[in-house]
């Protein structure tokens, strides 16, 4: 089980996360939703300990991920799977190397083993004979598809998904949702998908979240959300929240990562 | 902090301070930075494809332009040199002034300066990408240190590359001064080559091989601290490929003074 301690984060004074709450049980997919700027993608980078938090704690299994021994934190991490905004392909490689890349790194297979796995992936995702392509000749969705064949290449545990579908058409939007739902239904992952797809989203997830003003605002199955009597939620997922409401929160600065790199990760 | 008078008075102090504090910060994060390098250079396994592939880069890859800075700058001494010389009736000690002038002192300088202007600017470019489009972050994810893959193989490869380039530059550079002062000016090669035997000895060579050991430890400290921090988009690139060549060029001739002082 992952939980989300009252987690705090601040960048320049501006606090993001005030207190921010939120429980993933074992084979449970959380959508997470807010407004842009609300601090969605920061809380997924928190849970991957990318990023400190000022306070509060991210628990795996009843561990502290900032508690953990550097030993500890690299079995945890053979666990994860990250899919980041962009893709986060290697650009020097192709998208066969970027796949096969944690199975060499962080595997004893033989590269006979290593092929057919990586080429069963990029079957799953349908990018057969894209293999040998460089990321700058994929299309978004195609690069979406590969990095999300990288980050499934080693079956993993917990699957954090940071907004997989956004700029995408929605032909591929649903493809990619289908194929989230498919591989959860086939690795049975806990995983948290940060999306603005709704109510698309609410389709393969147990759990929506709603983070708004830095807190976890709402928690429920996708029909509860339909139902809750927080105008505000309401508003929101049926796309009427007014602009001025968006500035409950301050946006997150675009500096925000970098400093947070020069404080170092874990 | 909303009165008036404490803004007028505690927000000019408040940025004053913040000027030392961020240079104190800066200084502290380069140390840990170079910290965990050295540990991860130091513990197993190594990547050595990466290592070689890197030596391919900034080594061979810099081959051409330490030549051609080698060959004109040694071309440069041999006429200063002979013209200066020539005045006091010295020209017989011309070999010998070009040898030690590249072999303590201009050969490590300008190789360093060269690496750090074509593979140094590189390497942070190439870091300040991987960064801002996330791809550190995923080797942080998969389990990877990103600096035993990026890091480590650039300080090593810089290592050996940089005192093996200025060995280059030295043996170029002697040759262009004697192209200009023997084949141009009329000094014998006896006289040119004789001369450097006779009033140079091993810890010159030595000296000069360990101020580009350091030179080379140090483009690849600052190249590689400046791009795994890029700022933010193309714009904080540039910024972080400029600061690299800057400071990498300011501390390589801080540096050379101070190594200067303490070796010679």
């Amino acid at each position: 089980m992952i939980a989300i301690e009252n987690l705090h984060k601040s960048f320049d004074g501006v606090e993001v996360l005030k207190g921010a709450s939120l429980e993933v049980r074992d084979g449970e997919v959380v959508a997470l939703i807010g407004p842009s700027g609300e601090g969605k993608s920061v809380l997924l980078k928190h849970v991957a300990g990318l990023m400190r938090p000022d306070s509060g704690r991210i628990v795996f299994n009843g561990k502290d991920l900032w508690n953990l021994q550097r030993a500890d934190l690299v079995a945890l991490r053979n666990r994860f799977g990250f899919l980041f905004q962009n893709g986060a392909l290697f650009d020097s490689m192709t998208v066969y190397d970027n796949v096969a890349f944690p199975l060499r790194e962080k595997t004893r297979l033989n590269e006979k083993d290593v092929r057919e796995r990586v080429l069963s992936e990029l079957e799953q995702v349908g990018l057969t004979g894209a293999d040998d392509k460089y990321p700058a000749q994929l299309s978004g969705g195609m690069a979406k598809r590969a990095a999300l064949a990288r980050a499934l290449v080693r079956s993993p545990e917990i699957m954090l998904f940071d907004e997989p579908t956004t700029g995408l058409d929605p032909i591929i939007v649903h493809s990619i949702h289908a194929l989230i739902a498919d591989t959860h239904k086939r690795l049975g992952f806990s995983g948290i998908v940060v999306s603005h797809a709704i109510p698309a989203v609410f389709s393969f997830v147990q759990k929506v979240a709603v983070l708004y003003g830095g807190v976890i605002r709402f928690v429920g199955t996708p029909q509860e959300i339909f139902k809750t009597d927080d105008t505000i939620v309401r508003d929101f997922i049926r796309g009427s929240l007014p602009t001025d409401a968006f500035r409950f929160g301050e946006p997150v600065p675009a500096e925000a990562n970098v400093q947070e790199r020069q404080e170092g990760t874990v | 902090m909303g009165n008036p008078a404490d803004r007028w008075l505690l927000d000019p102090l408040r940025e004053l301070g913040r000027i030392p504090l961020s240079a104190v910060g800066g200084l502290g994060r380069m140390g840990i930075f170079l910290g965990r390098t050295l540990f991860y250079t130091f513990a197993p396994p190594l990547k050595f494809f990466r290592v070689l592939k890197q030596i391919q880069f900034i080594g061979f890859g810099s081959m051409l332009v330490i030549v051609l800075t080698g060959a004109f700058t040694g071309m440069v001494l041999g006429f200063q040199g002979f013209y200066t010389l020539s005045r006091v009736g010295s020209t017989a000690f011309l070999g010998s002034m070009v040898a030690l002038s590249l072999l303590r002192e201009l050969g490590p300088v300008m190789a360093a300066l060269m690496v750090t202007g074509r593979a140094g600017s590189a390497v942070t470019a190439e870091l300040g990408i991987m960064r801002i489009t996330e791809q550190i972050d995923e080797l942080e994810i998969l389990g990877l240190s990103p600096y035993r893959y990026l890091v480590v193989p650039n300080l090593l490869a810089a290592l050996i590359s940089v005192p093996l380039l200025t060995a280059i530059f030295d043996v170029v550079g002697i040759l262009g001064g004697y192209l200009i002062g023997g084949k141009l000016l009329g000094v014998t090669s006896g006289t040119y080559f004789g001369a450097m035997t006779d009033y140079m000895d091993m810890s010159d060579v030595l000296n000069g091989l360990y101020k580009s050991i350091c030179f080379g430890g140090l483009i690849a400290w600052v190249c590689c601290y400046k791009g795994f921090y890029a700022g933010y988009g193309a714009e904080g690139v540039s910024k972080a490929t400029t600061q690299a060549v800057v400071l990498s060029s300011v501390l390589i001739l801080i540096c050379d003074y101070f190594l200067t002082s303490v070796l010679f």
